[in-house]
């Protein structure tokens, strides 16, 4: 692996690692809003 | 990388994925991602769902259930978008595929849209917030759909005589001829009739990707594309519908005398492709054709 697909697939690791949190994020606000409202 | 080591590599995925199952997209069955966390988190909204029916609030129930469908459509979407990613990447000429997992993320915010405007106290500015985030977060996820086609340099083109769209459009055809033999082969009884035939459809994906790697080679093999194929489809198609009346009989013997024909042919085309040796190839086609015909199978 050249340096420039390390620093691609880690870019796209870290952008992957942000979607998964926000998608967590989502569903879980979700989540307690419905279960509280 | 070579242009050789970039045909090798294709023939190995072709293969490779085929012999470890089939699947929809079937050079894509081995290598397509499935969208698990799409899956699993919105299962978390099946909590206020169970506590809507529990607690009677009937508006709040639909309004999630009518959320979790729409965010299961666009889970498909975004699948779907995975498993046509992952045949476009194994193949070395094809169309850009359409934007299935732009269009499913877009369906899982819509959604989440749906799920926070009907069934929580946000109003429609935050619910649009959510929805947007949702669909930001899928993009991220899995990624954006490839946007370029995969085609022949002009240069290649020229020499070979063809068009990028006439090798996408012979290789498609040859692949769904294929799906129809492995679908057929599905319904067989027999084991090793089963066994023989993923090895002639995965010796048939290594033809394919030859072609691939070089688009001459489209009309040496137009034959073996066309006819080859279209005997070998009819012959398995007709066994398996009639294998119980077939069973023990000169046809079953016949037919399974016809798979080990082909599959010795079949191993030999890739070769034959790559020496670039005309005459093989058209002599082991006619070969095959007349004992299909001898055997009754055809």
């Amino acid at each position: 692996m050249t340096e420039h697909e390390g620093v691609e697939a880690m870019s796209r690791g870290v952008q992957s690692a942000i979607g998964v949190a926000l998608l967590l994020l989502v569903f879980g606000i979700l989540t307690i809003r419905a279960l509280v409202s | 990388m070579p242009e050789s080591q970039i045909g090798e590599r294709s023939v190995a995925r072709r293969v490779s994925s085929r012999d470890r199952g089939a699947g929809m997209p079937v050079r894509s069955s081995a290598a397509t991602r499935r969208a698990w966390l799409l899956r699993i988190a919105p299962l978390m909204l099946a909590a206020p769902l169970v506590w809507g029916l529990v607690s009677g609030d009937v508006g709040d129930v639909i309004a999630l259930a009518a959320g979790l469908v729409v965010i299961y459509l666009g889970t498909y979407l975004v699948e779907s978008g995975l498993a046509h990613e992952a045949e476009y990447q194994a193949r070395d000429l094809a169309k850009a595929p359409r934007p299935r997992k732009l269009l499913g993320a877009i369906v899982v915010g819509l959604g989440v849209f749906l799920c926070s405007l009907w069934a929580t106290s946000a109003g429609m500015p935050l619910s649009l917030l959510f929805g947007a985030v949702a669909s930001v977060g899928c993009i991220l996820v899995y990624g954006m759909d490839p946007s370029r086609d995969k085609g022949l340099s002009p240069e290649v083109a020229r020499k070979a005589g063809v068009r990028t769209e006439q090798v996408i459009e012979a290789v498609t055809e040859a692949e769904g001829k294929l799906r129809e033999i492995e679908q057929s082969a599905r319904g067989l009884h027999n084991r090793e009739l089963t066994g023989r035939l993923d090895r002639i459809v995965a010796q048939a994906r290594a033809v394919l990707a030859q072609i691939e790697k070089d688009p001459s080679d489209l009309r040496r093999a137009r034959r073996f594309l066309v006819t080859y194929l279209d005997g070998t489809r009819d012959v398995v198609r007709k066994y398996t519908e009639q294998q119980q009346d077939l069973a023990d009989t000169e046809l079953a013997a016949n037919f399974r005398h016809v798979l080990e024909t082909v599959e010795q042919v079949f191993a030999e085309q890739v070769e034959v492709l790559k020496r670039n040796e005309t005459m093989d190839l058209e002599v082991q086609i006619e070969v095959l054709r007349t004992q299909l015909e001898r055997e009754g199978v055809a």
